[in-house]
C-alpha cells in the first residue's frame, strides 16, 4: 500500500527549527508505522533517525507520536491510524469508517491519544496535509514524543525521565534478611505486582502527560506506576513508609486524574496505579498534604451530607488556617460570590444519610 | 406521559457552585418532552477522590445510587458532567466485572434493604441526546440557528477514557458527538488538539498554577484554531476553563477570554430560550460579546 | 582517558549482572551499551529460567546437568555444564532476593513450568515476560550501586596490547565522539547476532558486535555453526512464540490437525528439545501438510483464563502481528532462527584465551549448549556466567596493574570511522544486509547441503569486498544510527562468514546443525568444537578443540 509519511525531522547540527519532510512509500499492507520508518530509512534517506530494538513491544525504543497519538510505532498499524483519523492524518471530529485490511486491525487496545504539548514542535494539526495523487492510502504524521527535548529527528533525551523514576528508590529494601531460600510470597501478592511488571519504560504515558508538559515536577505517570506502587505493593520490602512519604514529596497529588497515561501499549494503566499509590500513602499516614487532606475532607462531606460540599472542601484542603493558601483563593471566591456563583455553605443532607454512613462504615473496615 | 423518562444525577457541582447547568437541563428536557426523575437520595459518585482514598467505598456510593434509580424501576441514569459519568460507569464496571466486588456492595445494601442486580447505566447528556434523540431531530428543533458562533467543544476527560468503561461510542481519540451537536445548533464547530484534553480542575487545590497553565494551554490552541468560544459537557471543566481564563494572561500561551457555555445551555439558546434564563451572566468569563455578535442577546 | 577496573561491554543481562557483581565486589565498573540497557534483547525473553530447585518435584541439579549435556547433542563442555547447573538455584535465589518477580504456587514458593528437553519441571517463571522482570530487577541492582553506564555508546574495537586486553574503542552516539575507554578487564555481554538472518526472532540490535570485536582482536570464535531454530515463530515478522505455551500444554499440530510431533518424540512429543521439534515442523511443511510455510500452535484446549494469566504477551503479539487470537483460533507458526550456541571461546570462568578478555552471556561459546540449547538455559547461563566472569575479573584485576591501551588504535578506529563516513563508494547498507541476510537463510538454515553452504561462503566473501564500498546517507555526528548501522553490518558479516565456514566443515549432523548429506552423528570424527580464527583479508582459519566429558558418554538421543 501506498502511504504518505509527514516525519518531523530535526538535525541540531543543520536546522534552527524542526521542519516537516514527506515521503510517499510502498509498504506492504498490514505495516507498522515502524515498518514504514525502516523502509524511509533503508530505501530513501538513512539519516532519518529514531530508535528502535525489538520490533515486539517489549523494549520501549521507539515510542513516538503518530497523528497525535503516542505510543509504540511499533505496535501501531497504519491502517490502525488511517481508520482513527481518515486519510488526511488529522483529528477531524468525523468518524471514519475502518479501513481493516485483515482481522488484527479490529484489535488496538492500547496505542495513545492526542496530547501534543508545548515545546515539543509537532506537525500541527493546522499544516494541511500534502496531496498524494489520490493513490495513497492516507498520510501518517510522526513526531518524537512529547515533553522532552529533542536530540534529532524522533530521537529524545529521556533523561529527565530515567531520573524521575530514579528519584522513587527503584530497588528493593528487604524488609527481612534474606531467607536461605526464596522469600514466601502468594500468587495473589504477586498478583498486585503483575501490572507494574508489565511496564517497558517506553515513556508513553510520559510523553502523554498534561501535567508533566507544564509543570517539570510531577514526577509522572510511569515513575508512580513502575517504580512507586510496585514497591509499595511488594510484601517483601521494608521501606513502605519511606516510600510513601518519598513519593508525596515527588507530587503523586499533582496528578489531574485525566486518565491519558490509560492508553498504556503495555496495560499496565497507569491511572490506576497512581490512584491505588495514593491510597496507600494515606494508608500509611502520610497525610499532612494538601492531597491527601483534599481525598479525606471530600469524603468526610459526603459522609456527613451525601454531598462534595464545595465550600468546606477549600478550607478543608489548604487548612482552615492556611491564611495564605485561603488568601490566595480569595480573589476567586469573591468573584464567584458577586457572579451569585458561590455555592452553599451548608448543603442539606439527602434523604436517608444514614445509609451512606453505613457504607462508610462498611468500607473502611476493608483494606483495598 | 412524557416522550422518555430517565433517572436525573445532576452531580454535585451543578447543585452547588453551577447552578445554571442543572436550570438549564431542566429547561431542554421540558423542551424534549423528557421526564427527569431525580435521584433525591444519592449521593456523590465520590469524583477521582473517593478512588484515591478506598476504591470500596467508590463502588458501594454508586451501587446504593444505582440501586435507588432500579427501586424506581429506571435503568438509565442521565447524567450531565463528564466526572459524574465516568466515574459511576467506572464504578459499574468494576461491579459488573468482578463477583466479590458486586456481594461486598450488595452485602451493605442490604443492611437498609437494598439491592443492587446491575441493570442500571449511567448516560451523559450528550449520548442520550445522539442515541434517543437524534442529531437530524434536534436540527428540526433548532428555532434560533447560532449561525455565526464559532464553538470549540471541550470533551473532558471522564467521558472519553479509559476506553475500557467510558465507552463513548466513537473513537475517544477523535471524537465528533459534540461537533456533530454545534453543527446542527447552526454553529461552527471548531476542531482543536485541545478538545480531548484535560482541563486541570481536580489539582487547583494542589497546585493552581498548574491548572491555569493547561487551562491557557487549551484554550490557546482553541483560539489559534479560531473558536470563539466553547462548549463542555462538564461542569467541573466549566468551572477551571471559566474561573481560569482570565489568569491565564499570565502563562506561556497568552490572553485568551473565550465564554464558555454547559451543553444544555447553548442547546436551549437555539431552541430559542433566553439567555438570562440560562443563567449564563452568572459565569466569570462574559459571553454578552458573543451573544450579541450572533443576533442572540 | 577513561578507565575502569572493569568495562563491561553490553547491558543485557549478562552484562547488568556482571556489573552488578563487580560493583558489588567493591571494583569501579563501567558499563557500556549501545542501547539503554532496559532495552536489551534479553527482555524479549519470554518462557523462563532453569534451575532445579525442586519446588514442583524432586528435580536435581545432576539431572539438569544430564538434560542439559544430552541437549547439547554431546558437544557441550561437562565440566562447565556441571558448574552451571549447581550455580542455577542461588542465581535465582539471589535474583529473587534482589526483588524479582516470579509467578508463585500457592505455598508461597516460585512456579516451575515444563520445558523442552527437561525430565522435570524445572523452568521459573514471571507469566511470559520472564526475561523483562529479570532484566529490571539487574537495572533496579544497577541504580542501587550507582554503576557508570556509557549508554547509548557504541563499542567498535577491542584493545589488546602485547597479548592483553585492555578496554575499547568507543563512539558515543549522541554526539559523535569517539573515545578510548582503558580498563584492566574487559567483560563482553553483546548478545547473539541474530541479525545476520534475513528473518530471526532477534531484535534490531542483536548484531554480533563482540563476537566479531574479539574475533578481530584475535580470540577465536568456537561452534559458530550451530544455529538454533525455535520452533514456534510468527511468519510475518519472526516475533516469537514461548516455549511455556508447549510447558504449559499447548499442542502444536499440521494442517491435518493432527499432532504430529509423537511420531518424531515418541516420549516428550511437543517438548522434545528444539531442534528436534523445529526439525518436525520443517518435514511437516515440506512434505505438505503445512498452510503457507506453516504449522499451527494450538492453544485453545488451555482456556482463556489460563492463556490470560500465563501467556498473556504472546497472545496479543499474535493478535498484533496476524490479528489471530489464541484463544479462538491456532497460530500459524513456523521455525525461525533464535539464538546462537557459539560464540567466543572462553573456559567455564568466563575467560577468554587472552587474558584481561571475558565474555558471557549468548555472545559467549562457554560451551554449555554445544549443539543445541534447552529453552530456559540461556537467561540462566547470563546470569550465572554474568556473575562468574565479573568475579574471575576481578581476581584478575587485583593482580595487575593498568595495562596498556593499544597505541595506534584509537586513531585507527577514528581514521577507519572517518573513511566510512567519506565513502562515496555506492553501496548502500540495507542490501549488502538483506543480500547477508538471504545468503544466511539459505546457507545455514535448519537443513544443509554443503552446495548451498558455498554459496554463502561465496556471497559473504563477495559482501566483504562490497561493504568496503558502502557510502551513509548521514554525515553528521549526532546520533548517526545510519553509521552505527554499517558497523554493525560489518560485524554481522564475520559471524556470517564463520558460520558457513564451520558449518560447512562439520560433516556430520549434531544438534542443530543438519547436514542432509550426513544426517548422523559421527562421535568419532566430530566430537569437538569448530575454532575460528580470524585472518585480515582471508577466510577464517578453522580448527578443532576438545570436547571436555565429565561423566556422560555419548548416547543415542531420543525423546
Amino acid at each position: 500500500m501506498l502511504v504518505n509519511l509527514e516525519v518531523q525531522r530535526f538535525n541540531p547540527e543543520q536546522d534552527a527549527a524542526p521542519h516537516v519532510e514527506s515521503f510517499e512509500v510502498d509498504v506492504p499492507d498490514g505495516s507498522t508505522v515502524l515498518e514504514a520508518l525502516m523502509h524511509i530509512k533503508d530505501e530513501r534517506d538513512g539519516s532519518l533517525s529514531f530508535r528502535r530494538s525489538c520490533r515486539s513491544a517489549i523494549c520501549g525504543s521507539c515510542t513516538m507520536s503518530m497523528n497525535g497519538l503516542d505510543g509504540l510505532a511499533c505496535k501501531t498499524p497504519i491502517r490502525q491510524l488511517l481508520s482513527q483519523f481518515g486519510e488526511s492524518g488529522v483529528a477531524d471530529a468525523k468518524p471514519h469508517e475502518t479501513i481493516s485490511s485483515h482481522a488484527g486491525q479490529a484489535h488496538f487496545g492500547a496505542a495513545a491519544t492526542a496530547a501534543p504539548v508545548a515545546g515539543a514542535a509537532v506537525p500541527s494539526s493546522s499544516v494541511a496535509p500534502k496531496t498524494t495523487n489520490g493513490k495513497s492510502v492516507g498520510t501518517v504524521r510522526v513526531g518524537p514524543m512529547h515533553n522532552l527535548p529533542i536530540v534529532k529527528d524522533l530521537v529524545v533525551d529521556m533523561t529527565r525521565f530515567w531520573e524521575k523514576n530514579k528519584s522513587l528508590k527503584p530497588w528493593l529494601v528487604p524488609k527481612n534478611a534474606p531467607p536461605a531460600r526464596e522469600y514466601p510470597q502468594s500468587p495473589e501478592e504477586m498478583e498486585r505486582l503483575w501490572r507494574p511488571a508489565n511496564c517497558i519504560f517506553c515513556g508513553t504515558c510520559y510523553s502523554l502527560c498534561p501535567v508533566v508538559s507544564v509543570d517539570d515536577t510531577f514526577v509522572g505517570p510511569a515513575a508512580i506506576a513502575r517504580v512507586g506502587y510496585r514497591f509499595l505493593e511488594d510484601t517483601r520490602d521494608g521501606a513502605r513508609k519511606e516510600r510513601a512519604e518519598t513519593i508525596v514529596e515527588q507530587n503523586l497529588w499533582l496528578c489531574a486524574h485525566c486518565y491519558a497515561c490509560s492508553y498504556c501499549p503495555k496495560h499496565v494503566d497507569p491511572h490506576e496505579l497512581i490512584a491505588l499509590s495514593c491510597v496507600a500513602t494515606i494508608e500509611e499516614g502520610v497525610t499532612d498534604n494538601t492531597g491527601a487532606r483534599h481525598a479525606m475532607v471530600v469524603a468526610d462531606t459526603i459522609k456527613k451530607t451525601g454531598f462534595l460540599e464545595e465550600s468546606q472542601v477549600i478550607p478543608g484542603t489548604l487548612g482552615y488556617f492556611n491564611l495564605i493558601g485561603l488568601s490566595s483563593v480569595m480573589p476567586l471566591g469573591l468573584r464567584l460570590l458577586l457572579k451569585g456563583k458561590m455555592p452553599p455553605l451548608l448543603m442539606r443532607p439527602v434523604p436517608r444519610v444514614t445509609e451512606i454512613r453505613e457504607i462508610f462504615k462498611a468500607a473502611e473496615a476493608k483494606r483495598y | 406521559m412524557a416522550l422518555k423518562q430517565y433517572g436525573y444525577f445532576p452531580g454535585c457541582v451543578a447543585q452547588e457552585s453551577c447552578k445554571e447547568l442543572d436550570l438549564a437541563t431542566h429547561v431542554v428536557a421540558e423542551k424534549l418532552d423528557w421526564e427527569l426523575i431525580k435521584l433525591d437520595a444519592a449521593s456523590c459518585c465520590g469524583a477521582s477522590v473517593v478512588n484515591d482514598m478506598n476504591r470500596h467505598l467508590a463502588r458501594m456510593l454508586n451501587a446504593r445510587t444505582f440501586a435507588e434509580a432500579e427501586a424506581l424501576g429506571l435503568e438509565t441514569v442521565l447524567t450531565i458532567c463528564s466526572t459524574c459519568t465516568g466515574h459511576m460507569r467506572q464504578a459499574n464496571h468494576e461491579l459488573l466485572h468482578n463477583e466479590r466486588y458486586m456481594k461486598d456492595a450488595n452485602d451493605v445494601l442490604a443492611r437498609f434493604g437494598k439491592k443492587y442486580s446491575g441493570k442500571v447505566e449511567t448516560k451523559h447528556m450528550a449520548w442520550i441526546l445522539r442515541d434517543d434523540i437524534g442529531i437530524a431531530n434536534i436540527k428540526k428543533m433548532v428555532v434560533r440557528p447560532l449561525t455565526g458562533m464559532k464553538i470549540g467543544a471541550f470533551y473532558g476527560c471522564h467521558v472519553l477514557r479509559p476506553e475500557e468503561y467510558a465507552a463513548s461510542g466513537e473513537d475517544p481519540r477523535n471524537p465528533h458527538n459534540m461537533e456533530d451537536l454545534i453543527l446542527a445548533l447552526g454553529a461552527e464547530p471548531i476542531v482543536y488538539e485541545g478538545r480531548t484534553r484535560c482541563c486541570g480542575f481536580h489539582i487547583q487545590l494542589e497546585k493552581e498554577e498548574v491548572t491555569v497553565n493547561m487551562v491557557g494551554q487549551n484554550m490557546a490552541m482553541a483560539r489559534d484554531q479560531g473558536a470563539e468560544s466553547i462548549v463542555t459537557g462538564c461542569p467541573l471543566c466549566h468551572l477551571a476553563l471559566d474561573a481560569y481564563q482570565t489568569k491565564s494572561l499570565d502563562t506561556a500561551f497568552g490572553k485568551t477570554d473565550l465564554p464558555v457555555f454547559h451543553l444544555p445551555q447553548l442547546i436551549a439558546l437555539a431552541f430559542g430560550v433566553a439567555p438570562e434564563k440560562l443563567g449564563i451572566q452568572k459565569h466569570l468569563t462574559d459571553a454578552s460579546k458573543v451573544l450579541v455578535s450572533a443576533g442572540i442577546a | 582517558m577513561l578507565q575502569h577496573d572493569i568495562l563491561v561491554v553490553g547491558g543485557g543481562l549478562a552484562g547488568m549482572r556482571a556489573a552488578v557483581e563487580a560493583a558489588e565486589l567493591g571494583l569501579d565498573v563501567g558499563m557500556l551499551s549501545k542501547i539503554h540497557p532496559v532495552r536489551s534483547h534479553s527482555g524479549a525473553a519470554q518462557g523462563g529460567i532453569n534451575a532445579a530447585l525442586g519446588n514442583r518435584e524432586d528435580d536435581t541439579t545432576d539431572a539438569h546437568a544430564f538434560d542439559t549435556v544430552k541437549g547439547s547433542d554431546y558437544i557441550g563442555d561437562q565440566d562447565a555444564i556441571e558448574l552451571f547447573a549447581e550455580e542455577a538455584p542461588q542465581a535465582i535465589i539471589w535474583l529473587e532476593h534482589m526483588g524479582c518477580i516470579f509467578s508463585r504456587m500457592d505455598d508461597g514458593r516460585i512456579a516451575q513450568r515444563p520445558f523442552g528437553g527437561a525430565s522435570f519441571p524445572r523452568t521459573c517463571y514471571c507469566a511470559d515476560v520472564t526475561g523483562l522482570v529479570i532484566l529490571h530487577t539487574l537495572w533496579e541492582q544497577c541504580q542501587r550501586l550507582n554503576v557508570k553506564v556509557y549508554e547509548e555508546w557504541f563499542a567498535t574495537a577491542l584493545s589488546v596490547q602485547t597479548g592483553v586486553g585492555s578496554g575499547v574503542v568507543a563512539l558515543n552516539v549522541t554526539d559523535g565522539t569517539i573515545e578510548a575507554i582503558r580498563a584492566k578487564a574487559t567483560i563482553f555481554a553483546t548478545g547473539g547476532a541474530g541479525r545476520s538472518f534475513y528473518k530471526t526472532t532477534n531484535g534490531l540490535s542483536s548484531t554480533g558486535d563482540g563476537m566479531s570485536m574479539a574475533y578481530r582482536a584475535g580470540i577465536p570464535l568456537l561452534d559458530m555453526e550451530f544455529v538454533q531454530f525455535h520452533p514456534t515463530t510468527l511468519k510475518s515478522n519472526g516475533v516469537l512464540m514461548t516455549e511455556g505455551a508447549r510447558g504449559e500444554g499447548a499442542y502444536l499440530i499440521n494442517a491435518l490437525g493432527e499432532r504430529f510431533m509423537f511420531k518424531y518424540a515418541p516420549t516428550k512429543g511437543e517438548l522434545a528439545s528444539r531442534d528436534v521439534v523445529s526439525r518436525a515442523e520443517q518435514t511437516e511443511i515440506n512434505e505438505g501438510r503445512g498452510v503457507d510455510g506453516c504449522v499451527f500452535l494450538d492453544l485453545r484446549h488451555l482456556g482463556k483464563q489460563k492463556i490470560m494469566e500465563r501467556l498473556p504477551q504472546i497472545r496479543e503479539l499474535a493478535l498484533d502481528a496476524t490479528g489471530i487470537d489464541a484463544i479462538d483460533e491456532p497460530v500459524p507458526i513456523t521455525p525461525g532462527m533464535h539464538y546462537w550456541m557459539g560464540g567466543i571461546q572462553t573456559d567455564k570462568h568466563g575467560a577468554t584465551p587472552v587474558p584481561g578478555v571475558y565474555a558471557a552471556g549468548e555472545c559467549a561459546c562457554v560451551s554449555v549448549h554445544g549443539a543445541n540449547r534447552l529453552g530456559g538455559n540461556s537467561l540462566l547461563e547470563t546470569i550465572v556466567f554474568g556473575k562468574l566472569s565479573a568475579r574471575h575479573a576481578a581476581d584478575y584485576a587485583a593482580r595487575i596493574s593498568a595495562p596498556d591501551f593499544n597505541a595506534n588504535l584509537l586513531e585507527s578506529e577514528r581514521s577507519r570511522i572517518g573513511a566510512m563516513l567519506a565513502n562515496k563508494g555506492g553501496e548502500r547498507v540495507n542490501v549488502v544486509r538483506d543480500e547477508m541476510g538471504k545468503a544466511m537463510m539459505e546457507g545455514a538454515g535448519i537443513y544443509r547441503l554443503p552446495a548451498t553452504i558455498q554459496v554463502g561462503i561465496n556471497r559473504i566473501r563477495e559482501l566483504k569486498q562490497r561493504y568496503k564500498q558502502i557510502s551513509l546517507d548521514d554525515k553528521g555526528r549526532v546520533f548517526n544510527t545510519d553509521l552505527t548501522g554499517a558497523l554493525e553490518l560489518g560485524f554481522l558479516l564475520d559471524v556470517a562468514e564463520t558460520t558457513l565456514a564451520g558449518a560447512l566443515r562439520r560433516e556430520e549432523s549434531r544438534g542443530a546443525h543438519t547436514r542432509l548429506d550426513f544426517p548422523d552423528r559421527d562421535d568419532e570424527k566430530w566430537m569437538k568444537h569448530t575454532q575460528a580464527r580470524y585472518r585480515p583479508d582471508a577466510d577464517p582459519e578453522l580448527g578443532d578443540k576438545q570436547v571436555t566429558v565429565t561423566k556422560w558418554q555419548p548416547q543415542a538421543r531420543v525423546y
